[in-house]
């Protein structure tokens, strides 16, 4: 698939702590995004084709429904089209279009009535490991769902800034720009949220045991 | 023996300045916590976004198909700010009475006759910046301001400011 084969992450840090601040952001969409401005839709396709799986990812991990996150990534496209004038191709591209499908999902969130936990069970099954490594292997089954588990039941503030720095190697201050904050409070967050992560799994194993 | 606060702890860790390296070497409690974070990281950091549905671009395709290009949006909006200035002219020439009057005079002039328009114009400009300067003046930064508003909307955004290093 295309969208697999354009993402290219980095080798993951093995110690803790290690900050994904200071990748050198390029902007490889520039001629994509000026293309689509001149009315190359075929431009515009590549261009969703590059970046829906980190946009739907965040859409799925807030949401937690799988036809929400679907609709409102569709949106986030559409959006990003009308808007096209408005973006400042200085600046990264798929982080704009991050940024206005996290404030979808918010508005979504915000008008909802109910709680819905019980899809997340459903969301779990969508929800996969990364590749293999030769080196780390794969978690076991059974440990990725009893994470998955543990971080579906943390805050949305907690489960958007992990979900960009973990699942999707974005470096501080690109987390900053997709949230609109400063860079300086990213990493703060990020260590209250992983302990908050990491008392829910104690609580799970000590239920289990 | 007195832990410090977890979170600065991780941050401390985190930087490398090692302050509290000693009392981690020293403390089962906090090395142990220490020691659950390193594993937490290895297991976030091999989670993956889900793949979208297959038909997702498909989709949004289909939706962007309908909307206007962009483009022509642009020139769009660009048009209608500046067909707004246009307008805020033409008005403020009919609409006002007195010298300013005189302005709109010589534009139906010039319909006749270029030279008595030009001589009306200069005469009616002269007369009106003498009486009344300042709203004059007001009136042409105003349609000046919008203008430039306009012509702004139609030109590509800057492809510079500050990029993410």
């Amino acid at each position: 698939m295309n969208a697999l084969s354009s993402l290219s992450l980095p080798c993951p840090p093995v110690a803790l702590g290690i900050m994904l601040a200071e990748r050198n952001t390029s902007l490889p969409y520039r001629a994509e995004v000026r293309a689509a401005r001149r009315g190359d839709r075929s431009a515009f396709e590549t261009l969703v084709r590059s970046v829906q799986r980190p946009v739907f990812g965040l859409c799925l991990r807030l949401l937690r429904v799988e036809a929400e996150a679907s609709e409102v990534a569709q949106e986030t496209f559409l959006r990003a089209y009308q808007n096209l004038h408005r973006y400042d191709d200085g600046k990264p591209f798929d982080l704009w279009v991050m940024a206005i499908a996290r404030n979808l999902c918010l508005d979504l969130l915000r008008r909802r009535t109910r709680m819905l936990t019980d899809n997340v069970d459903d969301m779990h099954e969508l929800l996969p490991s990364g590749a293999p490594s030769a080196e780390d292997g794969v978690i076991a089954g059974e440990e990725h769902r009893s994470l998955e588990s543990a971080l579906s039941t943390l805050s949305v503030d907690d489960r958007e800034v992990l979900s960009l720095y973990y699942v999707q190697r974005r470096t501080t201050k690109e987390i900053a720009v997709v949230l609109g904050v400063a860079p300086g409070t990213i990493m703060a967050r990020l260590f209250r949220a992983r302990e908050k992560l990491r008392k829910r799994m104690t609580a799970e194993h000590e239920e289990v045991a | 023996m007195d832990c410090p606060e977890l979170e600065t702890l991780l941050l401390d860790q985190a930087e490398g300045s090692g302050e509290f390296s000693e009392h981690v070497a020293a403390c089962p409690g906090c090395a142990a916590v220490l020691e659950e974070h390193r594993q937490l990281e290895k297991d976030l950091f091999r989670l993956a976004d889900p793949l979208p549905p297959a038909d997702l671009v498909a989709r949004v395709m289909q939706r962007v198909a309908a909307e206007p290009l962009p483009l022509r949006a642009e020139i769009r909006v660009g048009l209608s700010i500046l067909a707004a200035a246009v307008m805020a002219a033409v008005l403020s020439f009919v609409a006002t009475h007195g010298p300013i009057g005189l302005l709109g005079a010589s534009a139906a002039r010039s319909a006749i006759s270029w030279k008595t328009s030009l001589w009306g114009l200069n005469s009616a400009v002269q007369v009106a910046w003498s009486t009344t300067p300042v709203p004059l003046a007001l009136s042409l930064t105003f349609i000046l301001f919008l203008s430039l508003v306009g012509l702004r909307r139609m030109t590509p955004a800057r492809a510079e400011i500050e990029v993410l290093r």
